[in-house]
């Protein structure tokens, strides 16, 4: 089956960019004579058309590909006019005819997209002890979706959930959809299939550092305490004393907040003990956290505000213990002899969760947790596709936020169990190049990458980053819509077109995630020649295509990324850092100026901000002068 | 879904926050509407209604009746194609013509008709005759409409506190007395930090925490909870952006801004200084600067500090009382909207109680599957 390839373009940005639409059509005929151009009034459905499967549709003036045709057949390659074209220095018709000559050879050159088949585990399987574990599985199972549940401790068993206590997480293997997870259980190994694993953690919990002191309890022991009948008796001089001590080893958080308030509280209020409670911060965003404040200062609880290092404390020689914190008011060190004192225990993670990670071949956080401190990665999202951390898994204490992020799991777990059917990655590996060295294995950020005789992505879990693609030391790696070849007859097209104004031809290579939007969100620049080509993502960039840039005409190169910690890709935008820092490296080796070489990072929401990088970096280029590659102008 | 927007454009308040990034991402998760809003407009059942107000609900039988009305759309939202040939052309640059403040979403631009020429009686049509799609017509006409539904999501968002409201920080009597949610807008439209005074940067900048939050004496007995992690992130900001800023900030409490809140304040108390305390009230000096007085603690004496930029972290405040009632929705006692899930009546966003863009998202989610239960289960 040949596809053909059409070209949509707006009338008005035809207009906009002073082409008659006789004229565009016979430009189209010049460069293929089987492409058919729709100009249409705006991007509606009804305007739009329909298409065979498998066609190739250019949306000339569109920063994204229409939603109504993913993964229906169509391949879509938007040229974002509108964004673009008011950065390109010169004739805006030349401009316009470039852009869209250079999404046309790429589209042609684009492999048709296959629907594949994939079956799936219709299976959650949970693995933790504890409460967020459990309540994970029993919410599983009431969803409708077969559960097992796989606990390290021994757990009483839930019904309509297959238990396997005393699991030991011991191997993994498999995608979003089809994993298969190892463990060694009391009655010997034991592989479960599943199509989506939520990591529920362990229960642990530390006692904050002082709880070592005598008459110390945690939190947990003297709400159980309170809770008893008859009520504790509690006897001390001059009144009995507790000291409830918070936020010593790390801040509180709004749930320990919480249970502290209401202890103090409780002990003031019952009249026969007095409260205090220190902390250098009142944690109050939570719902009616602030009341509770005012209730317990209102019961009779003494707040004292003690440094972050919290109060100075004393064990006297008869044993009992002393906390001391400057007053500013009184101007004097306050002393307090507490009868009995009362910590935290605050969550932190679980030793297991490295294991776990390095089993699962996930990024531990760097505090520790499952899920990375990632805006991208929301919720209870890992770096895994189909794998998910709640609780003590990602270091959640609030039972309504666990709450939240099962249902979020579950919501996505079933999505991925029911989606058989979805769009091949089209990641081509080429046979003949590859070396089996197994580099995309190991870089993938989203471990999406397997290998049997010669590496593979699965679909299901390839992001379509190019991360392998840039990182194949052989090129033996091709992304679709983003192969070498593509980028580079885009960006052929572009550079062909005669330099104008005395301006400096930047080409910027950005991440289509935040620079193009950026982009598109710029004002009307400075006079400007800005070649903008969007990459799926920064860690996409690599060498080559940047000394094509140079080779072809460019007289500065920028790198566009996206902000550290904000990358969809975890760290395809550190990544695309150090690669800038060894191509500058290799320029100034080769004795061309390195400086001709930029990065930034930008976010999508930052048009005026990043407009401005883009004139600022053409000023800094344009001072320097034409490229010596160029030759003088 | 039909979706009623009061306003021109989707995306509430977080369309106008810029992205509180140094090098690394503050986590402030304002970059992310622009990718719901695309996701969105893609999604072929939700269908958009711009500048429609909801007049009221009424029950019927299992469902509600939703009367709505729509003020005169002059420009099409559904025929905008975003070329932006009206918002160059408009005489009256930027005001009458608006640009939608997510990029690259549509409708890409909108007229407001209380600042175009015609309100005052001139026969402008510049916009309309330059549209390549028509898409201007001055003679629309304000429409009403009625509507089944069977559920009610309230998502109006919540209320920045009036600064009027504490006269002693003299935000109506001084134009460098800002709030913060200036401050975002000036450094998302112009990507960059100034007195309003003047245009020059501020050699000297003080947050003021808790303005209209924690305080019985307005009614306003809860936290904002999320002006600490925007004040923080934008004091952050300032230091990275210009580092000769002095940057103070005065709290009463800091609350967690996210996970890594421990090592973000630790690195933070290095770049400004936090003093402990609520200012006084704020004078002008002669040279036009602004006079902060405060208590301070570790001295035990009153002092006053002087700056050149003072910004006020508003709380959060509940939506009109009149739109909660038009909907038929309860308030809590702080005048937030009550969900009541069992009718049909569900909340989404800040109308619920103060919470920042990351929970917002999250609870929108979780309330959005709750309505499909719901609807399973009629």
């Amino acid at each position: 089956m040949t596809a053909k390839t059409y070209i949509l373009l707006l009338e008005s940005h035809l207009s906009a960019a002073g082409l008659s639409p006789e004229a565009f059509r016979e430009l189209a005929a010049g460069w293929d004579p089987e492409t058919e151009v729709r100009l249409v009034r705006n991007w509606t459905a009804e305007n739009v058309g329909t298409f065979p499967a498998g066609a190739r549709i250019i949306l000339g003036g569109r920063a994204e590909p229409l939603p109504w045709f993913n993964g229906c057949g169509p391949i879509q390659f938007p040229v974002d006019i509108s964004g673009t074209l008011p950065w390109l220095g010169g004739d805006p018709e030349v401009n316009a005819a470039a852009l869209l000559k250079g999404a046309l050879a790429a589209a042609k050159s684009s492999p048709i997209r296959e629907r594949v088949t994939l079956e799936t585990f219709p299976r959650v399987l949970v693995v933790g002890s504890g409460d967020a574990a459990r309540r994970a599985a029993r919410k599983s199972s009431t969803r409708g979706l077969e559960t097992v549940w796989a606990s390290p401790e021994p757990v009483e068993p839930l019904e309509g959930v297959l238990v396997l206590p005393g699991a030991q997480l011991s191997g993994s293997g498999g995608f979003a959809g089809r994993f298969r997870i190892a463990f060694e259980t009391d009655d010997g190994p034991a592989e479960i299939q599943a199509g989506a694993v939520i990591l529920a953690g362990l229960d642990k919990s530390r006692v904050a550092e002082p709880g070592n002191l005598p008459n110390a309890s945690t939190l947990s022991a003297f709400e159980a305490e309170l809770g008893q009948t008859p009520a504790p008796a509690w006897t001390g001089k001059g009144g009995y004393k507790v000291a409830f001590l918070a936020g010593l080893d790390r801040s509180t958080s709004t749930a320990d907040m919480r249970r502290l308030l209401e202890a103090a509280r409780t002990v003031a209020a019952g009249g026969k003990a007095r409260a205090y409670l220190l902390a250098p911060q009142i944690k109050v965003a939570a719902t009616g956290l602030e009341r509770l404040y005012t209730q317990a200062r209102e019961s009779g609880v003494i707040f004292i505000r003690t440094p972050e290092s919290g109060p100075t404390i004393e064990v006297l020689e008869d044993g009992s213990v002393s906390l001391k914190v400057f007053d500013p008011l009184a101007r004097a060190d306050l002393r307090l002899k507490p009868d009995r004192i009362v910590v935290e225990e605050p969550p932190h993670p679980a030793e297991e969760l490295i294991r776990w990670a390095g089993i699962l071949r996930m990024v531990l956080a760097p505090d520790g947790y499952l899920t990375p401190d990632n805006v991208l990665f929301p919720g209870p999202s890992t770096t895994r596709h189909g794998i998910f951390a709640v609780g003590p898994a990602r270091g959640t204490d609030s039972n309504e936020a666990i709450e939240a992020e099962i249902d979020h799991a579950l919501a996505d777990a079933a999505r991925i169990i029911d989606e058989t059917e979805m769009e091949s990655t089209h990641l081509a590996v080429d046979k003949g190049r590859c070396a089996i060295c197994l580099t995309c294995v190991r870089v993938c950020p989203h471990n999406a990458m397997g290998y049997t005789h010669r590496p593979f992505s699965d679909p299901a879990a390839c992001q379509r980053c190019g991360v392998c693609a840039a990182e194949c030391p052989m090129d033996a790696i091709q992304l679709a819509d983003y192969t070498d070849f593509q980028i580079k007859a885009r960006l052929e097209a572009l550079l062909e077109r005669p330099k104008k104004d005395g301006l400096p031809r930047i080409v910027v290579f950005g991440c289509r995630r935040s620079a193009a939007k950026a982009l598109a969100a710029a004002p009307k620049p400075r006079p400007a020649d800005v070649v903008f080509l969007a990459m799926p993502c920064a860690g996409r960039i690599e060498d080559d295509l940047v000394f094509s840039a140079f080779l072809g005409g460019a007289d500065g190169v920028l790198m566009a990324a996206c902000h550290e910690d904000n990358c969809r890709t975890h760290y395809g935008s550190p990544k695309a850092r150090r690669r800038f820092e060894r191509i500058r490296d290799l320029l100034a080796e080769t004795g061309y100026d390195p400086e001709r070489l930029g990065f930034t990072t930008t976010a999508p929401n930052m048009g005026v901000l990043f407009g401005r990088t883009l004139a600022d970096f053409s000023d800094s280029i344009g001072a320097k002068g034409s490229s010596p590659i160029n030759g003088e102008d | 879904v039909a979706v009623a927007e009061k306003g021109f454009f989707p995306g509430g308040q977080a369309a106008h926050l810029p992205c509180k990034a140094t090098e690394a991402c503050a986590k402030c998760n304002a970059c992310l509407l622009e990718e719901t809003l695309a996701e969105t407009a893609g999604c072929g059942p939700v269908r958009i209604m711009y500048q429609t107000e909801v007049v009221r609900v009424e029950k019927s039988g299992q469902s509600y009746r939703a009367f709505l009305r729509t003020s005169p759309t002059y420009l099409d939202p559904d025929a905008c194609t975003g070329c932006g040939a009206c918002f160059d052309k408009c005489p009256e640059q930027g005001k009458a013509i608006r640009k939608a403040p997510a990029a690259g979403t549509l409708p890409g631009f909108a007229l407001d008709a209380a600042s175009c020429l015609r309100a005052r009686g001139e026969e402008c049509r510049v916009c309309a005759d330059v549209c390549p799609v028509g898409a201007i017509d001055f003679s629309a006409a304000e429409t009403e409409r009625e509507m089944d539904v069977r559920a009610v999501v309230a998502a109006p968002g919540f209320r920045p506190f009036d600064p009027a409201g504490k006269p002693r920080y003299g935000w109506d009597l001084y134009s460098d007395v800002i709030s913060a949610l200036e401050l975002d807008q000036m450094l998302r439209s112009e990507g960059d930090l100034k007195r309003p005074s003047n245009g020059s940067p501020p050699q000297s900048v003080a947050f003021i925490q808790c303005v209209g939050s924690r305080d019985k004496s307005i009614g306003r007995d809860y936290c904002s909870r999320v002006c600490c992690g925007y004040a923080m992130r934008l004091a952050r900001l300032i230091r990275h952006r210009r580092p000769d800023t002095e940057v103070s900030m005065f709290y009463m409490d800091l609350q967690n801004t996210g996970r890594d809140f421990d090592r973000f304040y630790r690195e933070l108390k290095e770049q400004i200084e936090f003093i402990h305390g609520v200012p006084g009230e704020i004078q002008a000096s002669e040279d036009g600067r602004l006079i902060v007085p405060y208590a301070d603690e570790t001295e035990g004496r009153r002092e006053q500090r002087v700056f050149d930029l003072v910004v006020l972290s508003l709380g959060l405040g509940p939506p009109d009382p009149a739109m909660a009632e038009a909907l038929g929705f309860a308030l809590d006692e702080d005048g937030f909207l009550q969900a009541d899930p069992a009718a049909g009546k569900f909340t989404a966003g800040a109308a619920s109680g103060p919470m920042s863009i990351a929970e917002s998202r999250q609870r929108g989610a979780a309330t959005a599957a709750k309505v499909c239960e719901y609807l399973k289960k009629k």
